[in-house]
């Protein structure tokens, strides 16, 4: 059964892919490439309602693969599909790659790829589907510039040898090259210690974790936005949360230090990149840096350790992929009418794209928190797990972690939601303060579909929060969880629809039966402008930005010194400085004997008998 | 009529007309004679498909007996030598200018003395085979028709006469402790640890020199496909085969012999990935990856294994196309901009699509990256070395893969990606280019169908 799968999950799609290549016109690209994923969204369904035995491909005689799903890979799996079915409906009509000879055969080759990442069952599956996105992140990357993609490379590529490394350790003390569903090892010697790191350091180097995070925002700025509204936002996520998952509930069984070590660096990886993302000016990069700032909730809900900080954390790697691929989906559709990402230029769309103006206003307010949006959800309950294990553990340690952890979650809701304030000021409210005005003919409904599913998305999953613990949580964990305030869902939904409603009558009853634009008194994010021409997004929170402490901290934070691919390099060059020496000393007799021959050679002139010359 | 002296001497009688044929010629007759080897290997391969054994005796006196014989190993290596050289001689077509160094002629009467060296079963014919192997290195690398950079020439000749003389010395005690030189003989005698450790840096000593001074920056003669030649035949191909057959599979080698060749190839990983990293010409920097690369399948060697000699054999097909490939995108970058240093270099991937994607498809694979084929037997070794206790050992080898990556990129990065600062006409398909990038798609499509690649492994190892 599983083998008939396979074949529209992957075997199918990598056929398309290599004849994509082969086909000149964009158009069948296209339609082939959509089409393709769409069986495999369907076929992603049907695995995850079948829930089909795992089955065994011989590749050569030492080594046979084995792929199935569980139930929370088989949901994966049909994210996985989905972000990869809507990503291409969206790209069939975004200008910078629809026609781009080898990007839709990327595409589909990374859907496979991401499949057969999720459905592994032993370690060298995982590790060669694991490594193939690795190249396929460099081959999409380099459709931009290029540069960017080669410190991917080097950082995701550092995750991943990482990775093997830790596998390799893990199978020497596990005695088995399966991927344990139950009850994992414990960190009781170096040898599982340096297993789990490294394995870590793979798991935060696809999901983005600070420190190895570096490559994001610089990939953003060159990558094409579906790209990014692919890799880092989604399907990076997914599976490097999906890793974590694996890690901290299978493989191993985490201690106190390891949970603090969770915790520490997913509240670092939220501090550190909220504040960062203040200051952008770069719509793009400034959604990269939420892509890093949110896989932080995603580490302290593992760090938690307990039931609801893992569902917390696996609940918010779904919805953050929801609503960031929507963003970034967002952000492009911007830059398609504006042809620039520069909040300084950009203001007053709300009236000319409003659709994407409530879809990003329902993403930025599901990003923020704001209830009844599903990062509300995602994020009351990992809340409630840093309460939880405040109150819990005994060590007076790990309850100053807990509540390190607690604060700086709470804290990077603020700077989400200020953030996200001058957002939407920037692109959609405020005024067009560039020098051009002109806007690019409206968006097709190819662009505008996958924002209103993804919107919508939002909204289910913050009024229907146990579709998921029900559905995939709890049978995959075998325990129950409850919330502390339950969620009416069915009252809520009547309650948000009637708001709707007597929104719209009071709009119609108003006698504005169509958009004008109004200008108002608008909040700034509590500046105090001393010009009345305007003020653009971008002054927001200067004040911060140029306040005595946090000056220094934002010029130590963009020094390329603290960048780990610059201090990888760094290091690197140091140590091939040493052993360069110690070739050269250990050739040196060598070299003398070498000089002293030439001497002689030179002097009594017989140089031409060995050597003649030849033009 | 037995096949083996007829294709030595097929393989003879084609070098020797590439030598004696006019100059406009003779890249023509160079495909045809690594047609020709490639086709003897086509034919031992499908006598090895249907078990027939061919041997070869021709005896002189009590120990000097001409021998030869088809077997897995050296069939095999015989075959990716054979392939990778028709490939380059392919390339090769149109580039008469080299033959001031009598490129063509050295390359056929190398590939000669490589299928000679294989299938020999003497040590003694075996070591001729490979000094003579050796001699015309040193003429390709244009060794007696330039006086420039002498010193490191000198060097050069003072480390391999060096070489040489251990190896004789080798030779002669291995005889005088068994009273035989014949390979058959020879199996699962002990060889002291020492002995085996001067044979072992000898064999490498000689080969890593060939193609350093081949891809030695500043080089006046040194070219890109000279050094994948040099790579191919003497470090990829003789290194790797004397090592394999002799020591490791014929004696009996103890504890320390296995766990020098791991101090060895981290030696050959490190110490050239230093020079490759810091270093700023491209050939030397490709030349240096070699090396590195060299001690990866060194590595897989020393884990004794049945899995780890064919895990050593994916190793070195798969650095045999990828090391091939990378050598002549080198040329192609070269011939374009006429310029070697990276510092002068930048932006060519606007204007050479076609080698930038080899490039990268060849670097890949080097580096290990999945789906390519160099990740099998890098995943595959980590794997098995790590169960034998080898943990140290294969840290240092993960990290030896990383900085590969490292340097890889850093190259690709300065010579395609960047500012543009030198080349001047948009890049079209070429022959040349078609070779290139058949490398690289091989490399790609043989490590997504690792089963074939295993399979046909098979046809070598019983």
């Amino acid at each position: 059964m599983m083998k008939s799968y396979l074949f529209f999950l992957a075997f199918l799609p990598m056929l398309a892919a290599s004849a994509m290549v082969f086909i000149k016109p964009a158009r069948p690209r296209q339609i082939i490439a959509i089409a393709v994923l769409l069986a495999a969204f369907i076929c992603s369904i049907l695995v995850f309602i079948k829930m089909p035995a795992p089955v065994s491909l011989k590749i050569f005689s030492e080594y046979s693969a084995i792929l199935g799903p569980n139930r929370l890979s088989g949901f994966i799996l049909f994210f996985i599909n989905f972000f990869g079915l809507l990503t291409a409906v969206y790209s069939s009509s975004y200008t910078q790659v629809k026609d781009n000879r080898f990007y839709f055969t990327y595409l589909v080759t990374l859907i496979v790829f991401s499949n057969l990442a999720a459905l592994s069952v032993d370690f060298i599956s995982l590790i060669f589907s694991w490594g193939a996105l690795l190249a396929l992140l460099y081959a999409l990357l380099s459709l931009g510039q290029g540069q960017s993609a080669s410190k991917a490379l080097s950082i995701v590529g550092f995750g991943d040898f990482s990775l093997l490394l830790g596998v390799a350790l893990y199978v020497l003390s596990s005695g088995s090259a399966m991927m344990p569903e139950g009850l994992g090892l414990a960190l009781d010697n170096p040898v599982k210690w340096a297993s789990f790191i490294l394995m870590l350091s793979g798991a935060f180097a696809k999901a983005g974790c600070m420190p190895l995070h570096t490559w994001i925002p610089d990939a953003a700025e060159e990558a094409p936005v579906p790209v990014m509204a692919i890799f880092p936002a989604s399907l990076d996520k997914l599976l490097g949360i999906y890793l974590l998952a694996r890690i901290s509930t299978g493989f191993f069984v985490l201690n106190n230090y390891a949970l603090a070590l969770l915790l520490l660096a997913g509240s670092l990886t939220i501090i550190i990149a909220g504040m960062m993302a203040l200051i952008q000016h770069d719509l793009r990069k400034l959604l990269a840096y939420y892509a890093i700032s949110q896989a932080g909730y995603m580490v302290i809900g593992f760090g938690a350790g307990s039931a609801i900080g893992i569902a917390a954390g696996l609940f918010h790697m779904l919805n953050n992929a929801v609503y960031n691929s929507g963003l970034f989906l967002s952000g492009g559709a911007v830059a398609q009418r504006k042809n620039t990402f520069d909040l300084n230029k950009l203001g007053g769309l709300a009236i000319f794209m409003p659709l994407e103006f409530v879809c990003v206003l329902v993403f930025s307010l599901s990003i923020s928190g704001i209830p009844p949006f599903n990062g509300f959800v995602s994020k009351w309950m990992l809340y409630q797990s840093m309460i939880s294990g405040l109150f819990d553990v005994k060590s007076l340690l790990l309850r100053g972690v807990f509540l390190f952890a607690l604060v700086a979650a709470m804290f990077g809701s603020m700077l989400t939601l200020a953030s996200f304030i001058k957002v939407l000021y920037s692109v959609f409210l405020g005024q067009d303060s560039s020098v051009n005005k002109q806007i690019g003919p409206e968006n097709p409904w190819r662009i505008k579909l996958p924002l209103v599913v993804l919107s919508g998305l939002c909204v289910v999953f913050g009024l229907f929060p146990n579709l998921f613990i029900k559905l995939v949580y709890e049978p995959w964990m075998n325990r129950t969880i409850s919330l502390i305030s339950g969620w009416p869902g069915v009252v809520a939904v009547m309650v948000l629809f009637l708001a709707l409603f007597l929104g719209v009558v009071n709009w119609h009853l108003s006698g504005r039966g169509r958009l004008v634009l109004r200008r108002d008194a608008a909040f700034i994010g509590g500046e105090a402008p001393d010009f009345r021409t305007g003020f653009p997004g971008t002054e927001f929170y200067r004040t911060i930005e140029d306040g005595p402490v946090l000056k220094k901290i934002y010029r130590l934070m963009s020094l390329s010194g603290t960048d780990f691919y610059n201090l990888i390099e760094g290091f690197l060059r140091f140590v091939a400085y040493i052993i360069k020496g110690i070739t050269l000393g250990l050739g040196l007799p060598f070299e003398m004997f070498a000089r002293v021959l030439t001497k002689v050679l030179r002097k009594y002139g017989k140089l031409k008998y060995f050597l003649p010359k030849v033009s | 009529m037995n096949p083996i002296p007829f294709c030595l001497l097929l393989s003879l009688a084609a070098a020797l007309l590439v030598a004696v044929s006019p100059r406009r010629f003779k890249p023509h007759l160079l495909v045809v004679s690594m047609l020709v080897n490639f086709s003897a290997a086509l034919y031992f391969v499908g006598g090895l498909t249907r078990q027939v054994n061919y041997t070869f005796q021709l005896e002189f006196n009590r120990w000097l007996c001409l021998s030869f014989a088809v077997e897995g190993l050296n069939t095999f290596v015989f075959t990716v030598f054979s392939f990778t050289a028709l490939l380059i001689s392919i390339y090769c077509l149109g580039q008469e200018a080299w033959e001031k160094n009598h490129f063509c002629a050295s390359v056929a009467n190398l590939s000669f003395m490589v299928m000679a060296a294989l299938f020999s079963t003497n040590l003694i014919f075996m070591f001729l085979f490979f000094e003579g192997a050796c001699f015309c290195a040193f003429i390709l690398n244009g060794l007696y028709s330039s006086s420039g950079d002498l010193k490191f020439r000198i060097k050069n000749i003072a480390l391999s006469s060096l070489a040489t003389l251990v190896l004789i010395f080798g030779i002669v005690n291995i005889y005088l402790n068994n009273n035989t030189l014949q390979l058959d003989f020879l199996i699962a005698k002990p060889m002291p640890g020492l002995l085996a450790l001067f044979f072992l840096s000898a064999v490498l000593l000689k080969s890593a020199q060939a193609l350093h001074l081949a891809s030695k920056a500043g080089t006046a003669a040194s070219c890109a496909p000279q050094a994948a030649v040099l790579n191919i035949a003497l470090m990829t191909s003789l290194a790797f085969f004397i090592v394999a057959r002799v020591l490791v599979l014929v004696f009996s080698q103890g504890q320390l012999f296995f766990d020098s060749l791991r101090a060895v190839s981290m030696c050959f990983i490190f110490s050239a990935a230093a020079f490759a990293l810091l270093g700023s010409d491209i050939r030397n920097i490709i030349g240096s990856c070699a090396l590195s690369q060299f001690g990866f399948i060194l590595l897989c060697l020393a884990g004794a294994r049945e899995l780890s000699l064919r895990t050593a054999m994916v190793c070195m097909f798969a650095n045999a196309l990828a090391v091939t490939g990378l050598f002549l995108c080198a040329d192609r970058i070269v011939q374009r901009t006429g310029k070697f240093s990276l510092r002068e270099i930048g932006g060519l991937a606007k204007f050479m699509p076609y080698t930038a994607t080899a490039f990268i498809l060849c670097a890949f694979s080097l580096i290990g990256i999945p789906p390519f084929l160099g990740f099998w037997p890098k995943c595959l070794n980590v794997l098995s070395s790590v169960q034998q206790g080898h943990v140290f050992i294969e840290v240092m080898a993960v990290v030896g893969a990383f900085v590969t990556l490292f340097y890889l990129m850093r190259l690709f990065n300065k010579v395609f990606l960047g500012k543009v600062s030198a080349c001047i006409w948009q890049d079209r398909p070429a022959p040349s280019d078609i070779v290139v990038l058949f490398i690289g798609a091989l490399s790609l499509l043989s490590g997504l169908l690792p089963g074939w690649t295993y399979g046909f492994l098979r046809v070598f190892i019983k």
